[in-house]
């Protein structure tokens, strides 16, 4: 691998690393929220 | 009962206790050997290059065995719920700390001797004029590695995969003890004494002083209920 | 019902708002935001938290605009090529894990254990993740530098050595934090840890630049000229990864505050 070929993979490893965690992130978030509005909607359907 | 011989009678338990059941010694002797006779046999013997790996294979067989010895150490305490009896004493929580931290400097400085002894011989070292310096060090060592590593152990024994997660918790803050020691021991294995090695018995003592204070400050923390 | 909403109780109007990543959509209402730094209840549409995701878009274009900065704006190094254009994403990652990411966990670890507000162990958590995220991107950044500079992978440098154990440290804590269940037994035994492990840092890096210094390094690393361009690239890069911190920050940690309200939810509903 020439100088570049190496630059361009340490570039590349910060967007996959950030990227991953933005993923993590966003999918537990989504089953967050629905998790939220389903234990709401039973909460009000008990009440 | 003053402070230090309620930590004293502590520490008296264990190693009665020990010396009646002599378990947890013996297999951390056994387990150092082992460490020492494997390396050797990934090592070959006579090399020229031997004096570079000595010390590591030392302090590596020192520091797993340790290990093991920890382990055993608040685990007997959490089969017999002795930790709940030690937890009721209306004492000072440092002072079961220190207990504990007595029984294990105890317990491991024995078993570093012994392995010590033992890869002297299987690696020529001259036990007579390096007995005193590594005892030195191997003190130093053992306090440091007994402070965090009681702490650490409080700490664990209430978790599930106990045994690994000491050894993933303690490992790296070992660093800067194995280190020193390995360094400071390098040139009395080879034959030269101390000499150069007194910047690292410092680092030991610094480390000691300043992880004996913070594990006494937090481990009241550690063993709440 | 506003202010700080610690674990000791909740009333069920209480909703926390989320800001997450922009895509996900939120459900309506608002409310103050608890201790999120006093910013006004304005919802953007959707019902998420705009300053969160203004902030959120701010920082990706800070991280862009320090990326044109390294690979356009900055002069190529006498010595070291193209390749040393790396740096600039290398080091503010490093600085960023060592310096407020773990720092927080420590200082977190600290007010948990006066306080007992559950809070602060999520904090600390979600700085850990983000701090050896930051610190594996040191890591593998370092040695691609190095290998096209130096010719070999890891130099033992002091630095980057002392990142390794860092990692080792804080991947610990991770797991601590993973092997039981969440709650105050957990946060006061990671807070514990927390505590020394950062103390620690400064012992372990001392160490090893002792041990470097007396030996003989395995490669004599050459040092950087910096010019003025190339020192104001790294400050600005410095800032932009921040900024991101701060940002992941504050998204992680409401979601797990959210996540902690789901718990709460669902034990409500057992309870009936």
């Amino acid at each position: 691998m020439n100088q570049i070929g190496f630059l361009f993979a340490g570039y590349a490893v910060i967007w996959v690393v950030l990227g991953t965690y933005f993923v993590f992130v966003g999918r537990r978030q989504t089953a967050l929220k629905r998790e939220v509005e389903r234990l709401e909607r039973e909460l009000q359907a008990q009440a | 009962m003053g402070f230090l011989s309620r930590s004293w009678a502590i520490a008296q338990k264990d190693i009665i206790a020990e010396l009646r059941a002599r378990e947890t010694v013996f297999s951390m002797l056994l387990f150092g050997f082992l460490v020492i006779l494997i390396f050797n046999f990934g090592i070959e013997p006579g090399l020229r290059e031997e004096n570079l790996v000595k010390p590591g294979v030392l302090w590596a067989a020192f520091i797993f065995a340790g290990i093991l010895g920890l382990n055993r150490s608040f685990a007997s305490e959490k089969e017999n719920d002795c930790l709940q009896g030690l937890l009721l004493c209306p004492v000072d929580r440092a002072v079961i700390y220190l207990g504990k931290l007595l029984g294990n400097v105890v317990f491991t400085f024995i078993m570093g001797i012994v392995v010590f002894v033992f890869f002297s011989v299987l690696y020529n070292v001259d036990i007579i004029a390096t007995f005193l310096p590594i005892g030195l060090i191997l003190l130093l060592t053992t306090i440091g590695f007994s402070a965090v590593g009681t702490l650490f152990s409080a700490v664990s024994v209430g978790i599930k995969a106990r045994d690994v997660i000491l050894s993933i918790l303690l490992f790296p803050v070992m660093v800067p003890v194995v280190l020193a020691a390995a360094k400071s021991s390098a040139s009395v294995l080879d034959g030269g004494g101390l000499s150069g090695g007194g910047l690292w018995l410092v680092l030991l003592v610094v480390y000691d002083v300043i992880f004996l204070a913070v594990s006494v400050m937090v481990f009241d923390y550690a063993v709440e209920e | 019902m506003t202010g700080t909403i610690s674990d000791q109780e909740q009333g069920p109007d209480a909703r926390a708002e989320d800001g997450g990543p922009p895509l996900t959509s939120g459900s309506g209402g608002s409310s103050a935001v608890p201790g999120s730094g006093g910013a006004p209840a304005v919802s953007g549409p959707g019902g998420r938290k705009l300053w969160i995701d203004l902030l959120g878009l701010g920082s990706v274009a800070l991280i862009l605009m320090a990326l044109y900065g390294a690979l356009i704006v900055a002069p190529t190094e006498a010595v070291m090529g193209d390749v040393q254009r790396i740096f600039y994403f290398h080091m503010p990652s490093a600085w960023v894990a060592l310096g407020p990411a773990f720092t927080v966990v420590f200082v977190c670890s600290i007010i948990y254990l006066a306080k007992r507000d559950l809070k602060f162990d999520r904090i600390a958590g979600a700085s850990a993740e983000i701090g050896v995220m930051f610190t594996t991107i040191t890591l593998v950044t370092g040695p691609l530098w190095a290998r096209p500079i130096w010719g070999a992978y890891w130099t033992w440098d002091p630095r980057l050595t002392t990142t390794l154990v860092l990692w080792f440290i804080y991947v610990a804590y991770l797991m601590l934090r993973s092997s039981t269940a969440e709650g105050h037994k957990r946060a006061r035994l990671a807070a514990v840890f927390g505590i020394v492990g950062w103390i620690d840092v400064p012992i372990v890096f001392m160490s090893i630049r002792w041990w470097r210094t007396i030996h003989p390094t395995l490669i004599n690393g050459q040092g950087m000229q910096m010019d003025p361009t190339m020192q104001a690239v790294l400050m600005f890069s410095l800032f932009a990864f921040t900024i991101l911190y701060v940002y992941l920050l504050i998204v992680r940690v409401r979601q797990l505050d959210l996540g902690s309200r789901v718990d709460r939810l669902r034990q409500q509903l057992l309870m009936r």
